[in-house]
């Protein structure tokens, strides 16, 4: 889920230490008739099969994107000093670990993300 | 999990005077309160830390760094001078957990967390950690993971943390306070090897909070590099670690700063090595020869010996690629 836009694992969070912080959880991404463009991506490039993952890989997906706008590195970044990373799959991939999908939707998973990407840069 | 209390400390005053009744300081909360989950951890009462003003990263007099102990593990692997001064450790965290999780852990639970040898969260097994005295299942049983440098016959828990192997590379200083006063700790002499109690795991006293950690300047952790290999490429605990830093002049190494992870039962500042590496010429042989010093007093068992090759294998590998292609910055 996301607080104040920062994506954190719910699992292991104390909901009493996160009170009077602005919480967003998948219902609270797009609306049922218009879905978020991410969620969009996700259906268009075969992003799930079960669906159990999908409400995490999406909240997860939006936080990772604004970690990136901010210049936030990865662990494969070439160089981390760098101010403009390009966010390659393989950069997708790393920063998307922390979901695990069951059913292997990786690989669209990953072309949901990049489109929307893709996407914003275009704009 | 047992009920518990909580509270979310106004100042560090506050918070000294919570600890020292007995409360135990919550960080990102993503291992303690995953052992409360697992009734390893059962602490009474918990001081939220996570609003108190320990989240500043400040550049200090002489080009050194001081961190708050609450900064978070992502924010400060985003900081532009952790990057380009110390890309070590900015790679240390990145390669740790993942987006979420870092996001949530504290550099002072990043230290303070528990091994993941999985008999500590195993009630059915022993484990001197959990219950002082029941022994170590680890020993004769499942043990791919664990230690083989600074074990005991007590237990041989590796310790799990990437971050601390970074900083203890980096000469980092831990800066401790209690309502008795504030003490500075090398980071080398905050873990302790298990020895007959591998119960106590710190020097720490249980009314002492970490308030920051201080990193002193060094030109030589501009050419650094962390490589670290595990079972998948992300989201995985290391099976062995190296931090590497590295100066070479006219073919001869005049400063290097190595630290061990995942093989050791705490983070492992390899001074053998860096003692046979120090003025020698920064070939292969060299490196292998440093790798080799340091490894001598590894005690393995059956299934963590691969380690002792694969770490002397990662430690002439991250020395060679910072020697020709340079570090991460
Ligand atoms: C799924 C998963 C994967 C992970 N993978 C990795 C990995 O690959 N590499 C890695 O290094 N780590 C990994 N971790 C561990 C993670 O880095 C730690 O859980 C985290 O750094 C702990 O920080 P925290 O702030 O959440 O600590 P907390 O859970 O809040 O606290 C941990 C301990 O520190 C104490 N404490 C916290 N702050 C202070 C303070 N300022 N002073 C005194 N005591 C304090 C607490 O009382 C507690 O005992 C992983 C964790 C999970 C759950
Ligand atoms: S779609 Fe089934 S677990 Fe990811």
């Amino acid at each position: 889920m996301l607080v104040d836009g920062e994506r954190i694992a719910a699992c292991l969070a104390l909901a009493v230490q996160y009170a009077e912080r602005d919480i967003t959880t998948i219902e609270g991404v797009g609306q049922p008739g218009s879905p978020h463009p991410l969620q969009e991506a996700f259906v268009r490039e075969d992003g799930f099969q079960c669906g159990f993952c999908t409400s995490g890989q999406i909240c997860s997906a939006l936080g990772m994107l604004a970690e990136h706008r901010t210049g936030m590195p990865s662990v494969v970044t070439p160089h981390l000093a760098d101010d403009d990373i390009a966010l390659t799959d393989a950069e997708i991939k790393e920063r998307m670990s922390g979901n695990l999908c069951r059913c292997g939707a990786y690989d669209g998973i990953v072309g949901a993300i990049r489109s929307v990407a893709d996407h914003e840069v275009a704009r | 999990m047992k009920a518990f209390g909580y509270v979310s400390a106004p100042d560090l005053a506050g918070a000294l005077e919570a600890v020292a009744a007995g409360a135990r300081p919550l960080g990102g909360g993503t291992n303690l309160v995953d052992l409360m989950r697992a009734d390893v951890e059962r602490p009474d009462t918990l001081v939220d830390i996570t609003s108190l003003p320990l989240t500043g990263v400040e550049e200090l007099a002489g080009g050194g760094l001081r961190i708050g102990a609450t900064v978070r593990n992502s924010h400060l692997a985003a900081d532009r001078l952790v990057r380009s001064r110390y890309p070590v450790l900015a790679q240390a965290l990145l390669a740790g957990a993942s987006g979420q999780l870092r996001n949530m852990a504290t550099v002072g639970g990043n230290l303070l967390q528990r091994t993941r040898c999985p008999y500590l969260r195993d009630h059915a097994a022993a484990c001197n950690k959990r219950e002082p005295g029941s022994g170590c299942a680890a020993i004769e049983g499942v043990h791919r993971g664990t230690a083989v440098l600074g074990t005991s016959e007590h237990c041989i828990a590796a310790h799990p943390s990437d971050m601390a192997v970074a900083l203890l590379a980096l000469d980092a200083v831990v800066e401790v306070q209690s309502l008795r006063g504030t003490r500075r700790i090398p980071l080398g002499e905050l873990h302790r090897a298990p020895g007959e109690a591998p119960h106590v795991e710190t020097t720490l006293a249980t009314d002492e909070l970490i308030t920051a950690v201080e990193l002193p300047p060094a030109a030589v952790a501009r050419n650094s590099w962390y490589r670290k290999v595990r079972d998948r490429a992300s989201f995985a605990f290391a099976l062995v670690s190296v931090a590497a830093a590295l100066a070479v002049r006219d073919g001869e190494v005049v400063d290097v700063r190595l630290a061990l992870g995942g093989v050791a039962t705490t983070p492992w500042r390899a001074r053998e090595a860096e003692r046979v590496l120090l003025g020698a010429p920064a070939t292969e042989e060299t490196f292998r020869r440093a790798a080799a010093a340091e490894l001598t007093s590894a005690v393995a068992r059956p299934d963590n010996a691969f380690k002792i090759e694969m770490v002397q294998r990662t430690i002439a590998a991250t020395l060679r690629r910072l020697a020709t292609e340079g570090g991460a910055a």
